[in-house]
């Protein structure tokens, strides 16, 4: 075989073999996301789901779990949600590819994040779980949040981050004169501790509270005091138990993960909404207090410290591995064809391409969770009358502000109900629909507004599901006189119109879509959905367009 | 030579990188949930409560309510409801019916919940209202984790109990416990 075929079969294998281990990353609109515009941005992500044999197969059910949840859909998440879930809880995915994830890519391995990102994930699972009431699954997944993880820092006590551990590696291995010594430290030189995830431990303190089980309750309270001693007052009021609903509110953009340094080898996460203290500030209809509450986790210090990150260290090796391939192979090729010597040719060659493709792929993997937030407030509260307003604002940032509409207290027997809501950010200020704390529709959620109901399909302001009860209503309202339940379904049949919460649902006929599935009141999503008047419907169907016609001729 | 062998190498190994580790898990499955229903229903069978009851006794009206799940595992509404309608299927309800006086009834919260799908349709007004429940079966699952570096056990422990609302004495009980262990780093 001459040289040539044999280099081109080389690099023919050595090319298939790296795209395998490609995964390209899918973008997210993440303006969009910062606006608010959560459903486009969720029926965007649903159609890029890729199956189990993809290496991104939880990122892309994580990004859209976490912003269906911010659309304020969590039944609907819930497939996606389980998914996640099992795949989380799937021990030793990229149990076989640590060797080939040192030599060639870390993008060779399965996505699963972080631990912070599994940690967050998990936490979202929970808020999931509670805001459908399910409170023993949510103290189930907040539990599974609060995992071991991996310390370094030893007695010492000082905050490392993974560059600290990196360099302690390689002192060793200077310090000793043996190249093992490095290894050696970063697979066995840590102590396994006990979680620091405050949210997770007052997750699953209100989730054993829910369930009547105070003294488990107050054992994570306890802990979370002991973490972050800043948010005591705030566990004494959960403590107290008199909220009867908790909002999850969540703001800014989770920091970004950049390669950086020589060859870009090297992974970190890097702040994209800046860290600060300011609270979140809470005004509840009838109540002319301002109430202020605490973050209780920001993304970014967890992202920085070394006990939530993996194996950031072996990237460097990495790095150096494929440099060294590089400038070795090229040595034996050009030495061998100068002796004339095709053995050295082949091997150098060789060497030369299997480097080269390292050194291509060793591009450290840079796939992350990018649509979580930088922060994350809880706030309990006590919701008595129906129709209760709640204002959110992130302290002196206008464009944060949210009035949400249209919450009530807790069915009877119901201890608490939770909803999650993500501000808006990078926006200077808030939109009318984020401030008008109106309901401008009559919707499942909330029930009819102070208007006659009459479907939005035929020109009114009703976009409740079908049903004998709403129905009556429109007949009250002087339409549909002579119409059945039958003849109201097919009308949104002709138009195309579904109202089973069934994954996918699509968008909102309000928002141009053909869903007539709501959002839960107390979210972003049911702000943006309600809280502004959308322009009139446009049938698509005959039977429609006649019916519409005949009623504003009358 | 060797250089080749290490060329060869190289390319196997990235070649096997491409290639899917399974991985473990230590959730409950499908399989479990059935071998503890069915355990449970013959328990419930040959027991004491139900073997002194016959015809003529007065009639028991039994709700079984949904699962509580106190476990590290989540179960999800319809895993745990699954549970309950396992149990009821290993059960013989028209013999029960007949020989011990023994009806089983939905619980309130279910037939709320069926009220309240869109899809119902009232065909009686009166449905779910005479249940007259005399007796509660709970299900309780709770789980022990023993998690390290590299592997994770949880014990499985799941505890059911008929209970006379009368008297609140509960008139039978058992568990049913298993383990799962799975190998690998958690967070891999």
């Amino acid at each position: 075989m001459s040289i040539g075929v044999t280099v081109r079969v080389w690099v023919a294998m050595v090319l298939a073999a790296v795209m395998m281990g490609c995964q390209s990353s899918r973008s997210v609109p993440l303006a969009r996301l910062n606006r608010g515009q959560f459903s486009e941005v969720r029926v965007a992500l649903q159609k890029q789901l890729r199956d189990k044999r993809e290496g991104n197969y939880l990122l892309d059910r994580e990004r859209l779990a976490i912003v269906t949840m911010a659309d304020g859909y969590p039944h609907v998440a819930q497939s996606t949600f389980e998914e996640i879930y099992d795949f989380l809880r799937t021990q030793g995915i990229n149990r076989d590819k640590t060797v080939a994830s040192v030599v060639i890519h870390e993008g060779v391995k399965t996505w699963k994040g972080e631990p912070f990102e599994q940690a967050m994930a998990f936490i979202y699972y929970s808020f999931q779980q509670a805001s459908l009431g399910y409170w023993d699954n949510a103290r189930a997944a907040a539990n599974n949040s609060l995992f071991n993880l991996r310390d370094f820092s030893g007695d010492s006590g000082r905050k490392m981050n993974v560059e600290d551990v990196a360099r302690e590696a390689l002192k060793r291995e200077r310090q000793s004169g043996d190249s093992d010594a490095g290894e050696e430290f970063i697979n066995s030189g840590y102590a396994v501790r006990e979680s620091n995830f405050t949210l997770g431990y007052i997750m699953a303190g209100i989730a054993n509270q829910q369930l009547g089980r105070d003294e488990e309750a107050n054992d994570h309270f306890a802990v979370a005091a002991e973490i972050e001693p800043t948010i005591r007052p705030l566990l004494r009021e959960l403590r107290d138990g008199r909220y009867n609903t908790v909002l999850i509110v969540s703001y800014g953009m989770g920091p970004v993960k950049t390669a950086y340094g020589e060859d870009e080898a090297r992974v970190g996460f890097f702040p994209r909404s800046p860290s600060d203290d300011r609270p979140l500030v809470v005004r509840i209809s009838g109540d002319d207090r301002r109430h202020h509450y605490p973050i209780i986790t920001d993304l970014n210090v967890m992202a920085r410290d070394h006990i939530w990150n993996s194996l950031e260290n072996v990237r460097l090796a990495k790095s150096s591995l494929g440099t060294l391939f590089t400038v070795g192979g090229s040595m034996a090729a050009f030495a061998g064809a100068a002796g004339g010597n095709d053995t050295a040719v082949y091997a150098g060659l060789g060497a030369l391409v299997a480097g080269l493709a390292m050194k291509a792929s060793a591009s450290a993997d840079t796939r992350y969770l990018e649509v979580l937030p930088q922060r994350i407030y809880l706030v309990p509260i006590r919701i008595e009358q129906e129709n209760t307003t709640v204002e959110l604002q992130v302290r002196n940032e206008d464009g944060s502000r949210l009035v949400l509409a249209g919450l009530k207290p807790p069915p009877p027997g119901v201890g608490a109900q939770l909803r999650y809501v993500r501000l808006l950010h990078d926006v200077r200020e808030a939109p009318s629909w984020a401030v008008s704390g109106r309901i401008y529709y009559a919707n499942p959620s909330t029930g009819p507004t102070t208007e006659p109901a009459t479907p939005y399909i035929l020109g009114g302001n009703c976009v409740r599901p079908p049903s004998e009860a709403v129905l009556s209503e429109y007949k009250a309202a002087g339409v549909l006189d002579d119409y059945t339940l039958g003849d109201l379904m097919e009308l949104y049949r002709a138009e195309g119109i579904t109202w089973e919460a069934i994954w996918p649902v699509g968008k909102h006929v309000l928002e141009g879509g053909r869903s007539l599935v709501a959002p839960l009141e107390g979210t972003t999503g049911f702000a943006r959905l309600f809280g502004q008047v959308h322009r009139g419907y446009r049938p698509r169907s005959e039977v429609v367009r006649k019916v519409l016609e005949g009623i504003q001729r009358e | 030579m060797t250089m080749r062998r290490c060329v060869c190498l190289s390319v196997l190994l990235i070649v096997c990188a491409g290639c899917a580790s399974r991985g473990e898990s230590t959730r409950l499955t499908a399989s479990d949930l059935t071998h503890m229903a069915t355990a449970m229903a013959q328990s419930l069978a040959r027991s004491e409560a139900l073997a002194n009851r016959g015809p003529d006794s007065e009639p028991w009206y039994i709700t079984v309510n949904k699962v509580q799940n106190l476990s590290s595992d989540v179960m999800t509404e319809s895993e745990q409801w699954m549970v309950i309608a396992k149990l009821r299927a290993e059960l013989p309800l028209l013999a029960l019916r007949e020989q011990k006086n023994i009806t089983f009834v939905l619980p309130a919260e279910r037939v709320a919940k069926l009220r309240n799908h869109p899809d119902y349709v009232e065909y009686d007004e009166r449905f779910g209202a005479e249940r007259q429940v005399t007796h509660e079966m709970t299900a309780t699952f709770r789980s022990l984790t023993r998690a390290q570096a590299k592997e994770r056990t949880e014990v499985y422990y799941a505890e059911f109990e008929m209970l006379d609302l009368r008297t609140a004495t509960p008139v039978w009980s058992d568990r049913f416990e298993f383990k799962r262990s799975a190998k690998g780093h958690v967070w891999d």
